[in-house]
């Protein structure tokens, strides 16, 4: 186990290396002068210019400035201090540090994608299990095309024809937002549930889809194996047979969604946060975009990336742990 | 003495004379197309897509018919509701909906049928040859892979999208740049599994060279799988387009897309008046995707029945 742990970390050091270039290179790529996307002063000179480049060090060849941008600049010359560091650079229009803006904001979004995976989860599995339990009848045949709805609505159409139901016509959700405008500091907990409704809704509309597919899937599996047959013929009740022999085991494979579920919810919440007007880390980067603050933006992409490097291998880890036949392989 | 290769000859002949026999055995891809002939609800689908190709195709035949123009602006016409001048009614700036409509379809559906065929060239071929050379060329593709896998997609197509202005063309380069590594990893799976076949063994015992045995051994059997993760591409790509149009970093007006309608019309959510600007591009979307991944399922559940 030791040493499977430690070649998988490892494992993940060329990822993180790649997703740093690749982000590094997009936005050196990009057209246009940075110092004048940094300064927007009219008055500035060539010299002055020339000068700015040199005291942020964007007059060095590249694998420097990257180097730089990876763990800092050790001699003190240039103001890098290295993301491994925790250093993801200033935000160039709201001149603060990337990674204040980045706690603020993780919160919210944290609520939402937390939530989505819920409902996910919860509803995901149960449709999945009823669907495998009831195979070619009416209810599997619903639960799948409506899993293939699910999958082809657009999300920011869901939401619009949602906000359009529930808070136009039916007045009985907010339209948006994390707490009422004009609202005073404290609010409550219903209020900020019902804030909540709509947006994990949208977004975990998609993760119900994936579910109950790969649920149906494993159980049906599961129910095909002897010990479920002997389970039966012991004379237990189908729903003992059910949820205590065959979803405990089908259950097992699903670990291996979560990594890409991370991505899918972190991109999937950048609409969400849009079309709901939510104050969270998907909205920062369609503003930093829109502005040309790529520091903000690398910095989003790169903590983001982290995030799904890590949680494809808490996925392997919790595999090999739940299941060990697969360290045999 | 028979040579291999002579060998070979008297099989493929044996086998001709078998093709021409009147109960000769149907082919696999005569089976599919029989379980496709069967699939009710995939006809459906594929008569539905078939209807929105048509209309898309002919758009400007039709709009020339009905005397309208997808660019035309018309202030007299300004918020007209639905009537037999303009059948979908016109939006702000007095322009045809419906024109708008059957024209950004043929966008949208263009968009996603070349990214998906500009992916799966990517994809096949350098899975392929990840398979094939293995060893170094096969780490570096992985670790591609992984890199790419590991980066939101929506991140990386919201910076390209901010750093280039997007035209049509453009987004399929920039979908077959980003979206190949599924593809990529399943086909080299693949491979690598095939290659273990009896079959394969068979064809390289006999002599045949690497390229040939891949070519006419390997690929074929890749197909199918190919065929399946093609029209999941295909209906993703579409959603991928109206996703990026709707958050502004797409297609830009004038150039209609099915995304960028929506997103122009999400102002009227409250003006219940103008919801006829809202719900046609979402519902067209929304079954166009449909479709596709109906026709991806029924095409799985003909070409490899054991997924079902």
């Amino acid at each position: 186990m030791t040493t499977y742990l430690i070649r998988r970390l490892l494992q993940t050091i060329p990822t993180l290396l790649g997703v740093t270039i690749i982000t590094f290179l997009m936005v050196q790529f990009s057209p246009g002068d940075p110092i004048d996307m940094l300064f927007f002063d009219p008055t500035f000179t060539a010299e002055d210019k020339e000068l700015k480049r040199q005291q942020l060090c964007l007059d060095r060849p590249l694998w420097q400035q990257y180097t730089f941008y990876m763990v800092g600049d050790w001699s003190g010359e240039c103001p890098n201090q290295g993301i491994i560091f925790g250093d993801f650079g200033t935000s160039i229009r709201k001149d603060r540090p990337v990674i204040e803006m980045y706690a603020e904001k993780i919160g919210p979004t944290l609520q939402l994608t937390v939530g989505a995976m819920l409902i996910g989860t919860v509803v995901g599995i149960s449709l999945g299990i009823i669907s495998a339990i009831f195979r070619g009848k009416l209810s599997d045949n619903l639960i799948r095309f409506m899993s293939v709805i699910f999958d082809a609505v657009p999300s920011f159409f869901l939401g619009i024809m949602l906000i359009i139901l529930f808070g136009v016509r039916w007045g009985i959700l907010p339209l948006g937002g994390m707490v009422p405008i004009r609202s005073s500091e404290t609010v409550n907990l219903w209020v900020r549930i019902q804030h909540l409704i709509l947006p994990t809704v949208v977004l975990g509309v998609g993760w119900i889809a994936v579910m109950s597919r790969y649920m149906r899937a494993e159980t049906l599996e599961v129910l095909g194996q002897d010990y479920v047959r002997t389970a039966k013929s012991k004379g237990l009740t189908n729903f003992k047979v059910y949820f205590k022999h065959a979803a405990r085991n089908a259950l097992i494979p699903i670990v291996v969604i979560i990594g890409p579920a991370i991505t899918a919810l972190l991109g999937g919440s950048v609409v969400v946060e849009r079309i709901f007007n939510w104050p969270g880390m998907g909205r920062m980067v369609l503003e930093a975009l829109s502005q040309r603050d790529f520091p903000v933006v690398m910095a989003v992409t790169v903590i983001s990336s982290v995030l799904v490097i890590a949680g494809n291998l808490l996925t392997d880890i919790l595999l090999v742990m739940v299941d060990p036949r697969v360290r045999l392989s | 003495m028979t040579t291999p290769a002579s060998i070979q000859d008297l099989l493929r002949e044996e086998n001709q004379k078998e093709a021409l026999k009147d109960e000769a055995p149907l082919s696999f891809w005569q089976i599919a197309l029989i379980r496709i002939r069967r699939d009710k609800l995939t006809m459906a689908a594929i008569i539905v897509i078939g209807i929105i190709l048509a209309a898309s195709l002919l758009s400007t035949p039709i709009n020339n018919a009905l005397g309208v123009d997808p660019f035309d602006t018309d202030l007299l016409a300004q918020f007209e509701p639905p009537s037999a001048k303009h059948l979908l009614g016109a939006d702000d700036l007095g322009q045809d909906q419906f024109a708008r409509l059957i024209y950004a379809g043929r966008i949208s559906l263009a968009i996603g049928f070349f990214s998906a065929f500009f992916i799966l060239t990517i994809g096949i071929t350098l899975g392929m040859v990840a398979a094939y050379f293995g060893g170094f060329v096969d780490d570096i593709i992985m670790w591609l892979i992984n890199t790419l896998n590991s980066i939101p997609q929506l991140y990386l197509l919201l910076i390209l999208g901010a750093l280039f202005e997007i035209t049509p063309p453009l987004l399929v380069i920039i979908f077959g740049f980003t979206a190949w590594p599924f593809t990529t990893r399943l086909v080299r799976g693949q491979v690598f599994s095939l290659r273990e076949r009896e079959y394969v063994m068979a064809s390289t015992a006999l002599g045949a060279s690497n390229m040939y045995t891949i070519m006419k051994h390997i690929l074929p059997n890749v197909i199918p799988t190919v065929i399946i993760v093609a029209a999941r591409a295909v209906g993703n790509l579409m959603l991928a387009e109206a996703i990026l149009s709707f958050i502004g970093f797409g297609v830009r007006p004038p150039t209609p897309t099915w995304g960028n309608m929506l997103t122009k019309s999400q102002q009227y959510v409250f003006e219940p008046d103008k919801y006829y600007l809202i719900l046609p591009a979402g519902i067209m979307i929304t079954i166009t995707v449909l479709c596709v991944f109906i026709i991806g399922d029924g095409l799985r559940d003909a070409l490899d029945p054991k997924l079902k």
